[in-house]
């Protein structure tokens, strides 16, 4: 019983550790708890979808089993965990690095524990240090793997302006390379869980120390930009100014009623990403944040709006708003926080 | 500072004023009162430095009041929620 405790503890608790730490690093703590619970249950299901996938192709292909856990098997794996976060990323649920990690290092723990559960219940008598091994070095790989994949598929998307197919192909890469670099235990098993141990945590504090830079700076120009929007549209010296202008262009294209609607649009978006950036800079100070009535009747009214201007009004007020990533993103953030 | 301990912001306040207005703030014990009347623009960095002072102060069971705030900056503070932290003067108000 005893030798059963130890091996959970020893084969499930380092990830679970390795991933609160990653959380509690974070200073916005931006992602729930609530979010990465359920982030660690989907890997669990993604470990599971991968084990009966893995059965199926090891009768398909011919190939010994040493091969296909070095080669195919991190290239299923790797698959499943990555398309979460392709998920994440492309419906900018993902603001910055450090949320890329936690929700990469997230879906890896749940897929390490699921995996982890099912060795402790199917390896008979192994030497202590499989546990070891399994739960320092495997499990700690897999979430690694998984927040690397997410971190550089996160700065490609970013890079490109868009997340299209290729930014996940080098993250992707690079995480079918550690899962199959640890696989093959060039060194021995130890050696190589030793190796995961000593660069994960340098390359976490080089990830959080960009995103903490990346976030401040973003921070800083959008505050300033959405003020001086929010000022122009409150001024009475809209029509004249370049914004009024270029509305005014859309006359003919636009019913006079959705003119107003893009207008209010423009205000109403404007006017929450201000606060979605004010809540971030209140949670960089420490204080607690409860969110308003207000704040949620606006999201309510941005639907309302949404629907009337249509695609082509929202379309319209790109050259006006900021459409990128983290534009999107911090309206999602708030979203959740107004949450009831 | 003003002749009633109050502190007197004049200018912009933006990033590059930041780190001047910290370390000053940091010196004051309890600061109580932040005069805007000459303050022009306030940048987010400066915002940042406001809400730290505020967070200490609050931990001293104390509050910080910031007065004769110009319409176009209180509603800066209003847009972005800020205004739940801080006591806000409008330089108009009665």
């Amino acid at each position: 019983m005893n030798d059963l405790i130890a091996r959970v503890l020893v084969g499930l608790m380092p990830v679970v550790v390795f991933l609160f730490a990653l959380v509690y690093l974070d200073s916005y703590k931006l992602i729930s708890l609530r979010r990465i619970v359920v982030t660690i249950v989907l890997g669990g299901v993604v470990a599971g979808a991968s084990y009966l996938i893995n059965i199926a192709l090891m009768s398909m292909v011919s190939i010994d089993q040493v091969a296909y856990s070095r080669y195919l098997a991190p290239l299923v794996e790797e698959l499943g965990k990555a398309l979460f976060l392709v998920y994440m990323i492309r419906a900018n649920r993902i603001g910055f690095l450090v949320d890329a990690a936690i929700y990469g290092f997230a879906i890896g723990t749940g897929f390490a524990l699921v995996e982890n559960l099912y060795y402790i219940n199917t390896l008979g008598d192994v030497p202590f240090v499989v546990w070891i091994v399994r739960g320092a070095g495997t499990a700690i790989m897999h979430g690694g793997a998984t927040a690397i994949f997410g971190i550089i598929a996160k700065t490609l998307s970013e890079r490109s302006g868009e997340a299209r197919f290729v930014s996940y192909v080098p993250g992707f890469a690079v995480a079918w390379l550690i899962h199959s670099v640890f696989n093959h235990f060039f060194l021995s098993p130890v050696l190589s869980t030793l190796g995961v141990l000593v660069v994960l945590p340098p390359l976490s504090f080089v990830v959080f120390s960009r995103s903490e830079k990346s976030l401040s700076s973003w921070l800083n120009m959008g505050f300033d930009t959405d003020t001086e929007l929010l000022e122009l549209i409150h001024s009475g010296e809209l029509a004249t100014s370049h914004v009024g202008v270029y509305l005014n262009s859309l006359r003919g294209r636009f019913e006079g009623v959705i003119l107003a609607d893009l207008l209010c649009y423009l205000k109403i978006r404007t006017e929450l990403a201000l606060r979605a950036k004010g809540l971030l800079l209140m949670i960089e100070s420490g204080f607690a944040v409860k969110l308003d009535e207000e704040t949620r009747s606006k999201f309510e009214e941005l639907r309302f709006l949404e629907k009337s201007i249509g695609k082509t009004g929202k379309l319209a007020l790109a050259p006006l708003l900021h459409v990128s990533g983290k534009e999107l993103w911090q309206l999602y953030m708030l979203e959740n926080q107004a949450s009831p | 500072m003003g002749g009633s301990g109050e502190v007197m912001l004049s200018g912009r306040l933006d990033a590059a004023q930041t780190a001047k207005l910290q370390e000053f703030l940091d010196r004051i014990a309890e600061p109580k009162v932040i005069d805007f009347k000459d303050l022009k623009y306030i940048s987010s960095a400066g915002l940042g430095v406001l809400l730290k002072t505020q967070k200490r102060v609050f931990e001293s069971s104390g509050t910080l009041k910031l007065t004769n705030v110009s319409k176009h900056i209180g509603d800066v503070f209003n847009y972005s929620g800020l205004d739940q932290i801080f006591d806000i003067e409008l330089v108009d108000a009665p």
